[in-house]
């Protein structure tokens, strides 16, 4: 469970019989369609208005839910401010997007304090990630994310309906070299990135996410 | 806008001199890599400089077509010497073993013409003696 649906649970736990917060809790997620480990910008305030919704039937009396729906806003503010994220779309449509994706995930790095030498290297992957895009898919989209709170650091997913990555893990593991060069970039991109998930197969385009946490070993 | 833009090719000499000072697009990339053959061809020129100072970024595709310009004029008789890279760029390169191999680099701009004046001893008529590389 993520840090904010866990907090969330707490608060309930005080209001009313804890055997009834996991399911609570579990359905206000289902419903408000947020996936707990990747809290978005406006995530948390719909996930806590869904809360506040299944939690009235099940808190004792009034007052307590009144309390309950403070408590609630309350974690939802410091979750705004801690963990929230901040996103931006460069969407891929021609050579120059590759330049502003760059520079725009640059900046976010300088926003949220990352080192010059680490700046450099996210602005490189997303060069990486916006090229496969445009060379292999024409188009699609690059969403740099601001991760914020106890874990801060940058998101980059990278998003396209292209023909897909048919030796998807051949190329991870360096085995596959494309006379294009597909592959280096790849491998740089898992390389320079603390976390990196790719889903890909022929036809049915390419997914991949990568993130850079400000507390990783460099 | 773009698309018409060229990066200039400056001839010193017996040396070309480019110096990037922009995000370089692919397309001007590619246009570079072009441009400089040409150039080659056209002048009598023995080396070839590329400042790199104003790169943003260099990745595996930026650091290849530069790697290819540097091989391309070695097999037309020019050295290659790049120059003047970010030295946070240069971490990078060699972080995502990127560096780009068997070209030579330099410091800055001067080094890199000291580099070349030491490689192409000018002859008599003073032009260049020594097309051939080592």
């Amino acid at each position: 469970m993520s840090e904010i649906t866990a907090k969330a649970a707490t608060i309930l736990k005080q209001y009313m019989s804890p055997i009834l917060t996991d399911p609570i809790m579990e359905a206000a997620v289902l419903r408000s369609g947020v996936d707990p480990d990747n809290i978005r910008m406006g995530d948390g305030s719909r996930l806590v208005r869904v809360l506040k919704q299944s939690c009235k039937l099940f808190v004792r009396n009034s007052r307590d839910y009144a309390k309950c729906c403070k408590d609630l806003d309350v974690l939802l503010t410091e979750a705004m401010a801690g963990s929230s994220v901040d996103s931006t779309v460069v969407t891929i449509k021609e050579e120059r997007d590759i330049v502003v994706a760059r520079a725009t995930g640059r900046d976010m790095c300088e926003e949220i304090g990352f080192p010059i030498s680490v700046r450099i290297g996210v602005a490189t992957v997303i060069s990486e990630l916006a090229r496969n895009i445009h060379q292999y898919a024409k188009t699609g989209n690059i969403v740099l994310s601001l991760m914020k709170g106890e874990r801060g650091g940058i998101e980059v997913f990278a998003v396209d309906d292209g023909p897909g990555i048919p030796f998807i893990e051949e190329v991870l593991s360096g085995r596959y070299k494309s006379k294009t060069g597909l592959g280096q970039g790849l491998l740089v991109v898992k390389k320079m990135m603390d976390e990196f998930e790719v889903s890909s197969a022929l036809g049915e385009g390419t997914k991949i996410r990568v993130r850079k946490y400000l507390d990783a070993r460099r | 806008m773009l698309d018409v833009f060229k990066i200039p090719i400056i001839k010193l000499y017996d040396t070309l001199i480019v110096s990037i000072q922009m995000a370089l697009t692919d397309q001007l990339v590619r246009q570079l890599k072009q441009d400089i053959t040409m150039e080659i061809d056209r002048t009598d020129a023995t080396g070839l400089i590329i400042d790199l100072s104003g790169m943003d970024v260099m990745d595996s595709y930026i650091t290849k077509a530069i790697r290819d310009i540097g091989l391309v004029s070695r097999l037309m008789g020019v050295e290659t010497v790049l120059c003047s890279l970010d030295p946070m760029i240069a971490i990078t390169l060699v972080e995502m073993d990127l560096s780009p191999e068997g070209i030579t680099t330099a410091l800055n701009l001067e080094a890199a013409l000291d580099y070349l004046r030491s490689k192409h001893v000018p002859g008599p008529e003073g032009t260049s003696q020594n097309k051939a590389n080592v």
